[in-house]
């Protein structure tokens, strides 16, 4: 027992259990954390020497990609890109669909006794010179001549013509599409018709005014329903001029439409209304 | 015979084409709300390279595409282009050799003849006000653009009547 005690190998067992115990009692001590804290800090600015070293080493033995590989990701991203520009398309043409179904249900909300379809422009007749079109929307979907055409701004014209899948519109700018209309403020009556001088300026006139009339510029100016062709209070201009016909020198007022009929692109056929005969 | 079809056949997609074109919203340049029109003078260059049968045909083709199109009483293009046509076709065969300076000469009276009757047609019978506005306004445009692209169409119709054929 003596000698086994006098062994330097028991005073170091000793020396390690006293040491161990020590640091165990110190991490529940103050003292603990100042010592980890100062030990980061001596050796942090090794750490991020060593880690540059490390990274610049890892990058210089990075395998480079071959020419295949590069050319195998340049065509998925293409693949991918044009998937992305096919769907681009998509969502501009449904936001160009919910757009034009908004204001069908609007105007629908605004006018709850009219019957109407939407129609789109097919084409634009180069030689009709008071800028009428042609829709897609025929006999079979209920178009009829002398159908009113509409935007949610207010009226383009009427059918002329109709075949099964299409029908042929002259616009109010022409002297063949006459309405009966009226200034919403004043009450006056008049004859809605175009001519060619008033055509060329996007304007149409409000013709045979009574002498005793109190249109004003900046009027609003409807359709009065009178004849049955057209549905009352649709909005068709507003009044920019009054002026004497160089024919007759009857009054008349220059009326600019509110809906724009050279860029019609989408329109609203009207199919039947109440005044209707 | 065989580059005989495929000459027509490149002929009767060239009108379609450009008769779609023609009617196209926002396509072709306007000045004034007047646009340039191919279809006419096209017409005109093929009676010149091909003659008076042919020339009539595809007058009566054009005539045909023109009159189905919007608010046209069916008949009036037909006969018109079908016309000069023939007459276009007559005088390159009959009586001169087709160069640019003769096609571009016999062209240009065509067209001016072609847009003075459809605007006696359309306008002056009708009896619409301002006749005479609607000429110098619409019409003479009309003509100026017919004449500014007489070059374009010879240039493209050319090829089609010199490489298609047999000789």
């Amino acid at each position: 027992m003596r000698n086994f005690l006098k062994k330097d190998g028991l005073k170091i067992l000793i020396a390690f259990v006293l040491i161990t115990t020590g640091v165990a009692i110190l991490n529940f001590t103050w003292i603990a954390p100042k010592i980890s804290a100062g030990i980061n800090y001596i050796t942090a600015p090794l750490k991020k020497v060593s880690g540059a070293i490390f990274g610049i080493a890892e990058r210089s033995i990075e395998r480079k990609k071959t020419a295949e590989e590069y050319e195998n990701e340049i065509a998925q991203l293409k693949t991918e890109n044009t998937k992305l520009k096919s769907q681009l398309i998509d969502y501009y043409e449904t936001k160009r669909e919910n757009a034009q179904y908004l204001k069908f249900y609007d105007f629908k909300k605004q006018n709850p006794g009219l019957k109407f379809i939407s129609g789109k422009v097919l084409e634009k007749d180069n030689n009709d010179l008071f800028k009428g079109f042609t829709l897609d929307q025929g006999t079979i979907n209920g178009v009829k001549i002398n159908d009113p055409i509409v935007t949610d701004k207010g009226l383009i014209g009427r059918v002329c013509e109709v075949f099964d899948s299409s029908c042929v519109v002259k616009t109010i700018l022409s002297p063949e599409v006459k309405a009966g209309v009226l200034d919403v403020k004043t009450g006056d009556n008049g004859v809605l018709m175009g001519n060619i001088r008033l055509a060329d300026q996007n304007l149409t006139g409000m013709m045979y005014l009574p002498s005793q009339n109190t249109i004003e510029i900046g009027d609003t100016v409807v359709t009065s329903g009178l004849g049955g062709t057209y549905p009352k209070s649709l909005p068709v201009g507003i009044v920019k001029e009054l002026s004497y016909d160089d024919y007759d020198s009857s009054l008349f007022a220059k009326i600019e439409p509110l809906a724009d009929i050279k860029n019609a692109v989408e329109v609203f056929i009207i199919t039947d209304f109440a005044e209707r005969k | 015979m065989q580059y005989k079809i495929f000459r027509y056949f490149a002929y009767s997609l060239e009108m379609i084409i450009f008769f779609v074109l023609d009617r196209t919203p926002i396509m072709m340049l306007d000045f004034w709300s007047n646009r340039a029109s191919l279809l006419v003078p096209i017409v005109f260059m093929i009676a010149l390279f091909e003659g008076e049968e042919v020339g009539v045909s595809f007058g009566v083709f054009a005539g045909i595409l023109l009159d189905s199109s919007v608010g046209y009483s069916w008949g009036f293009f037909v006969i018109l282009l079908g016309i000069l046509g023939y007459i276009i076709g007559l005088i390159s065969r009959d009586i001169i050799n087709v160069t640019f300076l003769t096609a571009m000469l016999v062209c240009a009276v065509a067209t001016v003849v072609f847009f003075i009757f459809s605007f006696f047609y359309y306008n002056f019978a009708q009896r619409y006000q301002n006749a005479w506005y609607i000429f110098w306004r619409h019409y003479l445009i009309k003509i100026a653009f017919g004449l500014l692209t007489l070059p374009i169409v010879y240039y493209l119709n050319r090829p089609l009547a010199i490489n298609l054929n047999e000789q």
